[in-house]
């Protein structure tokens, strides 16, 4: 889904729901991005991530640019969540649990 | 006050709300993630740029994000509290009777693409 060299930077975190694919970008230091990874945690749902401002300037300009040029949004905040071919860009868990609950159907 | 602590980021954001008659983020968990990506943002920046926000690590492109950022006023004005939550206004809590309010981001979306030109420059040479 996602080029080579983003998938050698994602963590992953395990969960029970694992069947959609779900990848956030997010800020080590960003209290959304928090707040978001403990929604995934708490709904048990597998996911990955990459900390941003914690990766080479290199590397932020090859994520940030495939962002752009793939999901075409209006801007890029974090966290910015992709599940399977749509994305949510900030914390929004009403749209999150739009997502989720497709995986259950 | 030493930035690059702990402590002195907190009395710093305790004088920035008393200064603007706001009050701080009453979620002690959220208040000291807010307090420590300050920090973390402070020792890697030079400045205690905005943690839910992208910093360039070039000043003059973040001089807006410096916390409080520009944009704290108007959206703790309007909003009831700035775009992290750190700063809120002062009946926060009995007027929006929530813990946390997402603050749609009111950056120009010129100063991101700046950051995104910055980055890819770095990348080109």
């Amino acid at each position: 889904m996602f080029p080579e060299f983003m998938n050698e930077l994602f963590e992953e975190v395990e969960g029970k729901k694992n069947k959609q694919d779900v990848s956030i970008f997010t800020l080590s230091s960003c209290m959304w991005c928090k707040k978001c990874k403990a929604y995934l945690k708490e709904k048990n749902v597998k996911y990955k991530y990459i900390d941003v401002d914690n990766i080479t300037v290199d590397q932020k300009s090859k994520i940030l640019e495939y962002l752009r040029e793939n999901y075409k949004p209006d801007r890029i905040a974090y966290p910015f969540l992709v599940c399977d071919d749509k994305f949510v860009v900030g914390y929004d868990p009403n749209k999150y649990e739009e997502l989720i609950k497709s995986e259950e159907k | 006050m030493d930035l690059k602590t702990k402590e002195g980021m907190k009395k710093y954001v305790e004088q920035v709300s008393k200064k603007n008659n706001w009050i701080l983020n009453m979620d002690s968990n959220t208040f000291n993630d807010l307090i420590d990506g300050l920090v973390e943002n402070f020792q890697k920046y030079g400045y205690q740029s905005c943690p839910c926000r992208l910093a360039s690590g070039k000043r003059e492109l973040d001089r807006d994000l410096i916390c409080p950022c520009d944009y704290a006023p108007l959206d703790v004005k309007e909003h009831g509290a700035c775009y992290c939550n750190l700063y809120m206004r002062e009946n926060f809590y009995e007027t929006i009777k929530k813990d946390y309010i997402v603050v749609p981001e009111r950056r120009p979306i010129e100063k991101e693409k700046a950051v995104l030109a910055y980055f890819n420059e770095q990348n080109s040479r």
